[in-house]
């Protein structure tokens, strides 16, 4: 059996040979320095129950001037959650962090332009609201998500099981927000996050 | 030429040899040209930065690491449920974009996926019942493992063991059932 790929190039396969070609080749032994949060946009998904509270807020805070905590989860009054990410490097750990501290949202990637409207699945209340607003640094931004009042108890607390909330910001700001079911993800979601 | 040159010119001679065929394997492993394309470009970052340390002598054997390399991520793959991209943002390298419809169907075409899924349905009908629904519950819904756990009455652990395992056996069986052409003999 041939597979078409066997004789045509697939353009995929083209953009990759373009990075390898681009890039020189790392020297021996060499450790690279690790990469930090930069000009791609950055979603945080949320799922299952339970994010601590009524209000949730995440701040996204990009590369400082000065060495900076990787990434920091605290917990404030009513619940408030703030979780800064610094290094992308350190994405692993700090979903580990959420894990442990039962905070049922993970940091995940999507491509630019991912746009999704938020809606809790199976609920009639209204979209839950979300607003970007500048961080403290100059480079940051801080999202905040709340449940409409009128969703109750079943507003950001009670999102189904296999749902995702998606929020999704870059340097620039919110970019987008999404309710999604993992078998129907948008394309723009990085698959397996 | 430099040492670094001709290193390189191996490399990308891998690339020629194995790039398409590693594309085409894990886009079938992983039943999604998205997830399996991220995964191959990962792949390949890896390969890219640790190819200093290859002791392969010979093209099969390159392939050979190249492909082990492979086998690791999908393994961390089926155990955490992500892909991590760590080789990617070392290297600021990005995951070549799919554009488009066609060249989505292009790859599924390649990857012969319509023509795998009744042989999945049937590889899923074989797991054992528990095994079947961790799979299920995990990769198909995408639920978080402890939701897993939850509805399998069992810890977390157990869920990772359970979804871990159906894959690899549902790999196996899917790979008896379309085995992937090498046009290059790969030793293990």
């Amino acid at each position: 059996m041939k597979h078409a790929l066997e004789h045509d190039e697939h353009p995929v396969l083209a953009r990759m040979r373009k990075q390898i070609a681009a890039t020189p080749m790392p020297p021996a032994r060499r450790r690279l320095a690790r990469s930090f949060l930069g000009g791609r946009p950055r979603v945080l998904a949320g799922a299952g129950a339970g994010v601590g509270g009524l209000a949730a807020v995440l701040a996204l805070t990009f590369a400082g001037a000065s060495s900076p905590p990787a990434f920091a989860v605290t917990t404030g009054a009513g619940g408030t959650i703030t979780i800064t990410l610094n290094a992308l490097s350190a994405v692993d750990s700090l979903n580990a962090k959420l894990a442990a501290a039962g905070v049922h949202v993970r940091v995940a990637e999507v491509v630019p332009g991912c746009n999704a409207p938020v809606q809790l699945a199976g609920s009639n209340a209204p979209p839950a609201t979300l607003q970007a607003k500048p961080g403290a640094g100059a480079n940051s931004v801080q999202l905040s998500a709340t449940a409409d009042p009128g969703a109750g108890a079943g507003g950001l607390t009670s999102v189904p099981a296999g749902q995702t909330l998606v929020l999704a910001a870059s340097t620039s700001g919110l970019q987008s927000v999404g309710q999604i079911n993992q078998s129907t993800a948008p394309a723009c979601v990085a698959q397996g996050q | 030429m430099s040492r670094a040159d001709r290193s390189k010119q191996a490399f990308e001679g891998l690339y020629e040899r194995a790039g398409r065929r590693l594309l085409v394997h894990l886009v079938r492993r992983l039943q999604d040209v998205e997830a399996g394309t991220e995964l191959w470009a990962e792949c390949w970052a890896a390969a890219f930065a640790g190819w200093s340390r290859c002791r392969a002598g010979t093209p099969g054997e390159e392939e050979a690491w190249l492909f082990g390399i492979a086998r690791r991520q999908l393994v961390a793959y089926y155990r955490t449920g992500a892909i991590r991209r760590r080789a990617l943002e070392r290297l600021h390298w990005e995951v070549p974009t799919v554009g488009g419809a066609d060249e989505i169907e292009e790859l599924e075409r390649a990857a012969e996926l319509e023509a795998l899924r009744p042989a999945l349905a049937d590889a899923l009908g074989r797991l054992p019942q528990k095994r079947r629904r961790a799979v299920e519950l995990r990769i198909v819904s995408g639920l978080p493992y402890e939701q897993v756990a939850a509805q399998l009455g069992c810890t977390e652990q157990a869920a990772r063991a359970s979804v871990s395992r159906g894959l690899r056996r549902l790999a196996e069986l899917l790979d008896r059932a379309q085995p992937i052409e090498l046009t290059t003999e790969v030793p293990r």
